[in-house]
C-alpha cells in the first residue's frame, strides 16, 4: 500500500516532507511488530537493543555511556533502561577497575539465555518481514545513511 | 555517515537486520530535528502532527478517530494530544454538525497561524538538509512501500 493510502493523506507539500513521513511510518510500523515478539517476554524494545548491545561486547563489561553511544534512539534514557534490566536479573553492576567512579555493565546467563531464544524468533521475523531482495534491502540502507548526510559547509545557512 | 559508524557497530547478521536497524536509527535521527525545531514552540512532534491534520481538513471539524486514522504512530492517544492542544488554546471541541450527541475538534487561528509558521520552518530544513535526488527518493518509498506490503499480504 501506497503511504498516501496507509495515513489517508492526498497529497504532500514535497517529495522530501513524503520521504520524511513515510521513513517515520514505517518505523512506526516495524516497532509495532518487534513488539508483538517481544511482549510474552515482557521486554520493551529499548531493552531488547540495550541487551543486544551488551551481548556484543562480552565477555568485556561496558558503561552507561558506551551504550548510549551504541543506541538507535539516542534520546532514551540508557541509565533508566540499566536499572529495569537489573530488576529482571539480566543484567549486572560493577565498579570499573580502571576509574573507581564509573559502573560497568554486564549481561547475565539469564540475559544471555533470552537473547539466544529471541534469537530464534527475531529470524522467523525477519525472513518472514521482508518482500526485500537483498539487494534492494541493501540500496534502502543506503539511501537511509545518504539521506542523514549534512550538506557541505559551504551550503550550511 | 554509515549506519555501522553511526552507532558504532562492525557488522550486521544480515543486510535485513542492517536495514532494519538502519530504519531505527534514521527515525530517530528525523525526530530529533524536529523535536530541536519544535522545541521554541512549546509543542512535540505529535502534538505538530495532530496540529497539521486540523489544518489541511480546516474549516471543516473532525471527529478523534478521524485524526487517529491519519497519525504515523497508531499507538499514540489522540485525544490525550487534543486535550494538550485545547489547554494552549491551539485547538477547541465544537459540536459535531452531523451527529449532535459527538464532539468534534477545530483549529484556532492561533493554532492556524502557528501551524504556517512551522511548516515554513520544516519545509526549508528538509529542503536543506536532504542530499537525496528526486529519483532516490522515489526509489526510496518503492522499497518502504514494498516493505510494508510483503507483511500486509501475509497477515
Amino acid at each position: 500500500m501506497s503511504i498516501e493510502k496507509d495515513i489517508k493523506q492526498a497529497s504532500f507539500k514535497s517529495a522530501h516532507s513524503k520521504a520524511m513521513v513515510n521513513i517515520v511510518y514505517t518505523n512506526n510500523w516495524l516497532a509495532t511488530l518487534q513488539m508483538e515478539v517481544l511482549k510474552p517476554y515482557d521486554l520493551t524494545l529499548q531493552q531488547y537493543n540495550v541487551l543486544r548491545i551488551l551481548r556484543g561486547h562480552h565477555p568485556e563489561p561496558i558503561t552507561v555511556i558506551g551504550i548510549i553511544e551504541r543506541m538507535l534512539d539516542k534520546m532514551s534514557n540508557a541509565s533508566r533502561l540499566v536499572d529495569k534490566l537489573l530488576l529482571k536479573e539480566m543484567v549486572l553492576r560493577r565498579e570499573c577497575p580502571n576509574d573507581r567512579r564509573a559502573v560497568d555493565i554486564l549481561i547475565t546467563q539469564k540475559g544471555l539465555d533470552l537473547l539466544a531464544e529471541l534469537d530464534v524468533l527475531q529470524k522467523q521475523w525477519e525472513q518472514q518481514l521482508y518482500g526485500l531482495t537483498e539487494s534492494e534491502a541493501l540500496q534502502l540502507s543506503d539511501l537511509l545513511d545518504k539521506l542523514r548526510q549534512s550538506p557541505p559547509e559551504s551550503e550550511q545557512q | 555517515m554509515s549506519i555501522e559508524k553511526d552507532i558504532k557497530q562492525k557488522s550486521f547478521k544480515n543486510v535485513y537486520q542492517k536495514v532494519a536497524v538502519n530504519l531505527m536509527y534514521t527515525d530517530s535521527w528525523l525526530l530529533n530535528h524536529y523535536t530541536q525545531l519544535l522545541k521554541p514552540y512549546n509543542l512535540s512532534d505529535k502534538q505538530y502532527f495532530v496540529l497539521k491534520i486540523l489544518c489541511e481538513s480546516h474549516p471543516d471539524t473532525v471527529s478523534v478517530n478521524f485524526i487517529l486514522e491519519r497519525m504515523l504512530d497508531k499507538m499514540s492517544n489522540a485525544s490525550r494530544l487534543v486535550d494538550k492542544l485545547i489547554e494552549k488554546k491551539l485547538v477547541v471541541k465544537v459540536r459535531s454538525k452531523i451527529d449532535k450527541r459527538s464532539m468534534n475538534v477545530a483549529i484556532t487561528p492561533k493554532g492556524l497561524l502557528l501551524v504556517d509558521e512551522l511548516n515554513k520552518k520544516v519545509a526549508l530544513w528538509e529542503a536543506n538538509y536532504s542530499r537525496l535526488t528526486k529519483e532516490e527518493i522515489k526509489i526510496l518509498h518503492n522499497l518502504l512501500n514494498k516493505m510494508r506490503d510483503s507483511v500486509s499480504k501475509r497477515f
